[in-house]
This record gives structure tokens, C-alpha cells and sequence, in this order.
């Protein structure tokens, strides 16, 4: 098959704005998380709003790739600069309802890589599988386990936490 | 106190409950919005599935709002006309190419239509992804070979004008190989005799715990003519390192340079046998390896260029890398742990590298697909033309890039 003719078969499966819908209802939703863990509550959700538009404007062409939800990450991610504070800040543990929470647990994650804390909070706090955060940020589940370690090693230095089995 | 894990799974549901929720995420409808896409949205005028599902909910938050603006658009193409210049992240006109940032590179995209498609497809109908290798030029036109994941086999694809490209079927005959493997031209040689000489990754899947462990090795093939049929070498034509050497993994992307004084080739080596892919804790670094005639090689003890840590796209690490000739010295084009997006660097004399300050040059942003995988770069009498396989819908589809240089 051509090119012009490959281009054409992508022209007649033009996709419907019900396909969007969908996409957005498990793509948006993972989206949605991948930016808060990346940049806290707010500016995830700027992140995720921007995205998510771009990809609607876009979807004739974002539809045909195949991981439209990295490619929107990108973008997201692109347009979170414009909203971004460094260093990142998360809020402060809600005492109340999570007693047991180290209270230095988000300056200790705001303190790590931007993929550091997003592998960890994907992973241990969403319980997302390494492939699942891996195709989302757009790397290989080792480079996400490999995020998680170093990131896991860093938490448990900063908070004193002492490693499994030591 | 509970374990970290635990901590960090109820700090989780509070960042989750504290941002807004999916359907509160609807987008600006006010001036942001290019008037091709605009017009897109009345293509695409179908209010009704706006009510379609009680699950499209939040959804349709996003999309009724969208539709309320195309509804408005008409009494004011002044205003949307005027907004579109302000907002270069959202000035993008339908058929060409997404451009989220304004990025400072000097990589262009010819055409949003890819230049090179093919699909091949398995016993099971699923698709195979095929892989773009280094492009010679001979009798006035373009040549490349494209190898098939696991498939051992080439082919040929030829354009005269670099744009147009047509695949020959049948692949090319492969000899030499006794398995299906992946394979890669990663240089190609048209001889003062009429013969081609090329370099090839061969590729093997070792198996093994977790991530599949890629052990690649290169090969030195010939052939009568690019169509073929090519004969691989069954011996490797320069050997990994040995015990703490830093290419004792494995060796691939040879780019081997035929010049006055001899054969020069620039590889990537690894230290350690594992995935091809990301993340193994692995360092791959860029090596050099001279020899009289090509076929027998000597390597240079350390390596030329290593990833830097402090380069983000980098992370420390170097994959897919390719090295060119030109005029005015060695320009190499290189991946960094992640394997996407590429950054350039030059040298004089091939020892010495220097990064290009706009690095990284090729990102997703660049080609519309959502990963790029291998690249080819070659000078047309001045003109760098850079090819970019992009993965896609029916495997992998090939772009034409300009490198302005």
C-alpha cells in the first residue's frame, strides 16, 4: 500500500466523536491521575483539562496513534509548564483522616524526580501495574520500576524509614 | 506506623479527592479554538450523541461546551480569527503537524503523510512492525532496507526523489540466517564495483525473567545488488567486550564510514546483556573501531560519547545511534534511555562530540505519531534529509524530516 493510499484508509476510518467519548472515559481518567501525581491536586488537573482539549481538537489524527493517551500526556505535560511551580508543592497530610501518615510524606515526594514521584504514586498509590505507568509516561516498565526504586530509596532516606528486612 | 507503601496509597486518594473530578475538567471554550478546527467541529455537528450514554456524563460536559461555542462561532469569526494568533499552543490547523510548544529546532516535518508505509502481518493477523535502515543513495535514486520483527527477512524500498518511495515485494532473500530474527541494515554501502556492502543488527530474544533480554550483535553482509539476495555473514564482524570492558554486552547500530585513509565505524555498546527496550540500570556509550578493508576491525579501548545524567532526555545512558559524513565533519544522531526522542551532537575528528545546544531536535512533538523508533539520516548534496519511523495504526509508518543544519 501507497502512502497516499495508507493516508487514505486513516481518512475513511475517520474516527467518531463517540470514540472520544470513550477514550476519554478510561484515557482521560488515567490522564487525569498520572497529572496529579506528577504535579499535585491543581496544576494536574490544569494539566489534564488542557490535554484533554487539545486531544478533542486533535483526535482525527491523536485517534490513529497507537497509545493516544501518551501522546496526550506529552501534550499535557507540555502545557503544564505554563501553570507549573518548581519545586513542585503538595498539600499537607490530612491528619484526621489518614493518622498514620508520615506529615513529611509530600515534601518528601515533592522532593523527588518528576517521574520518581509519578512511578511511585501511580504504582503504590493507585495501584497502577508497572506497563499501565509505563505506557502512560511513554517509557518501558523497567524505566518505571526502575523510577520506583530509586524514588522508594530516596522516601525511606529522607523519612528515616528504615528498608524492608534491615 | 504503617509501611511506606501504605502511606503513600491513602496520601494518593487524598491528592485524588482534593483535584476536581474527570467532568469538571471541560475545556476553555472561549478563543481557543483555531477556526480549521472549528470547521472540524461542524464536520463533526452531531449534538446527539451528546446525550448518549449516562456514562459519557462527564464527557459530555466537555463536549457540550465545546458545541455551545461552534454554536456561537458563526456571529463572530472576527473574534475567533483574532484568538488564534494569541495561542500558539492551540494554532494548529487540521493536517499538519501538532505543535503543543514552540520549539527552538532546527527539525522540520515535509509532510504529515507518511512517505513509507507497510504492513506485515502474522499468521494470526496480527501485525509486525517493521524497521527503516540506514538510506544510500546509487544510480540518481534512494535506497533503504526494511526489516521485519522476527522476520528475517528485507525489503527493498526505492524513491528518486527521496519523497516517494515504493516497497518490492517480495522481500529480498536473506541468506545466512538459519532462524527468523530481527534485522536491521544499519549501514549500506554501494561498491565501486557494483556490489553492495551492508552492516546489519541481528537480534535475538533471550528470554528471561521480566523483561525480555535483547542480545544484538553485527554482522557484515553483501550482496550483488540492493535487491539482493544478501548474504549474511554468520560470524559477527567486530565481537562484544569481554568481562568489565564497557561493550561487553552486546554491540549494535553500526555506522560504518568508508574514507580515504580506511573504514571507520561508530557502534553503540552495552555493558551488560538485557532489554533493548528502557530501563535495565544499563549503560550503553558510543564506540569506535577502525580497520584497513572493513571487515576486520580494531576497537578503540574507551568510548566516545556516554548519555549525561544531567540531560533529561538523556538520563545518563545513549541508544540508537547513527553517524554521518558530511563536508565540514561527523554529525551523530542518538536516542537517550528512553529510546524516542533524539538529540544531535558533532565532531571534527570523531573522538571529541559536542551536543547541539537545542537538543532534544526530534521529539513526538516533531512527528505525529506517538513514539518514533529508528531514524535515518543522509545528506542529499547539502540537504539532510532524515527519516523517522513513527509507530502508528498499521504498524510503523516512515516520515520525511528536514535537519536544518
Amino acid at each position: 500500500m501507497g502512502a497516499q493510499a495508507l493516508y487514505n484508509k486513516v481518512l475513511m476510518e475517520a474516527p467518531t466523536a463517540e470514540d472520544y467519548s470513550t477514550f476519554v472515559r478510561v484515557g482521560g481518567a488515567r490522564l487525569r491521575r498520572a497529572f496529579i501525581a506528577a504535579y499535585g491536586p491543581e496544576v494536574g488537573a490544569e494539566a489534564t483539562s488542557d490535554a484533554l482539549e487539545y486531544g478533542w481538537e486533535h483526535w482525527d489524527r491523536i485517534s490513529t496513534m497507537d497509545n493516544p493517551t501518551g501522546y496526550l500526556y506529552r501534550v499535557g505535560q507540555s502545557k503544564a509548564r505554563r501553570y507549573r511551580r518548581k519545586p513542585t508543592r503538595l498539600p499537607e497530610v490530612e491528619a484526621v483522616a489518614a493518622p498514620w501518615v508520615e506529615p513529611g510524606l509530600p515534601a518528601a515526594l515533592a522532593s523527588l524526580s518528576d517521574r520518581q514521584r509519578q512511578a511511585i504514586i501511580l504504582c503504590h498509590g493507585f495501584a497502577w501495574t508497572l506497563v499501565e505507568a509505563g505506557e502512560v509516561l511513554g517509557v518501558g516498565a523497567s524505566t518505571v520500576q526502575r523510577h520506583i526504586d530509586r524514588g522508594m530509596s530516596k522516601l525511606r532516606a529522607g523519612l528515616g524509614v528504615e528498608d524492608e528486612g534491615s | 506506623m504503617k509501611d511506606l507503601e501504605s502511606q503513600i496509597a491513602a496520601y494518593a486518594k487524598q491528592l485524588d479527592m482534593e483535584a476536581p473530578p474527570l467532568g469538571d475538567l471541560t475545556p476553555e471554550t472561549d478563543g481557543h479554538r483555531s477556526a480549521d478546527v472549528v470547521d472540524l467541529e461542524d464536520r463533526r455537528a452531531t449534538p446527539a450523541w451528546l446525550l448518549v450514554g449516562a456514562a459519557a456524563a462527564a464527557v459530555a460536559l466537555v463536549f457540550g461546551s465545546v458545541a455551545v461555542f461552534g454554536s456561537l462561532r458563526g456571529d463572530d469569526d472576527e473574534q475567533v480569527a483574532a484568538t488564534t494568533t494569541t495561542d500558539p499552543l492551540t494554532s494548529t490547523t487540521l493536517g499538519e503537524l501538532p505543535t503543543p510548544v514552540e520549539r527552538d529546532t532546527p527539525v522540520t516535518l515535509v509532510s504529515p503523510i507518511p512517505v513509507i508505509g507497510k504492513s506485515v502481518y502474522d499468521a494470526d493477523d496480527k501485525v509486525k512492525y517493521f524497521t527503516i535502515g540506514d538510506i544510500a543513495i546509487d544510480g540518481g535514486s534512494f535506497h533503504t532496507l526494511l526489516g521485519v520483527e522476527g522476520h528475517g527477512g528485507l525489503y527493498h524500498a526505492v524513491s528518486v526523489d527521496g519523497s516517494e518511495w515504493s516497497v518490492t515485494e517480495p522481500p529480498t532473500e536473506v541468506l545466512g540466517l538459519d532462524t527468523a530474527m530481527d534485522l536491521r541494515a544499519t549501514t549500506l554501502i554501494p561498491m565501486p564495483d557494483g556490489t553492495w556492502r551492508g552492516y546489519f543488527d541481528i537480534g535475538q530474544d533471550l528470554g528471561g525473567f521480566g523483561d525480555h533480554r535483547y542480545k544484538w550483535w553485527v554482522h557484515l553482509g553483501t550482496a550483488p545488488d540492493i535487491e539482493g539476495p544478501w548474504t549474511i555473514d554468520p560470524q559477527p564482524v567486530i565481537n562484544e567486550g569481554s568481562g568489565d570492558d564497557w561493550d561487553a554486552g552486546w554491540i549494535r547500530d553500526a555506522s560504518v564510514i568508508k574514507t580515504a585513509e580506511g573504514w571507520v565505524m561508530y557502534y553503540l555498546g552495552s555493558q551488560l546483556v538485557s532489554t533493548e527496550f528502557n530501563g535495565q540500570e544499563n549503560t550503553r556509550q558510543v564506540g569506535r573501531a577502525t580497520s584497513t578493508d572493513g571487515v576486520t576491525w580494531t576497537k578503540q579501548p574507551a568510548p566516545v560519547f556516554a548519555g549525561d545524567r544531567a540531560i533529561p532526555f538523556e538520563d545518563g545512558d545513549v541508544s540508537r545511534v547513527e553517524v554521518k559524513a558530511s563536508d565540514s565533519g561527523l554529525i551523530m544522531t542518538y536516542a537517550g534511555r528512553t529510546g524516542g526522542t533524539r538529540g544531535i551532537a558533532y565532531s571534527a575528528d570523531g573522538q571529541d562530540w559536542v551536543r547541539d545546544d537545542r537538543n532534544p531536535v526530534l521529539t513526538t512533538l516533531e512527528v505525529p505519531r506517538a513514539s518514533i523508533f529508528d531514524t535515518a539520516l543522509i545528506d542529499d548534496g547539502g540537504l539532510w534529509r532524515w527519516y523517522a519511523a513513527g509507530g502508528g495504526f498499521t504498524g510503523i509508518a516512515v516520515y520525511e524530516l528536514r535537519l536544518d543544519l
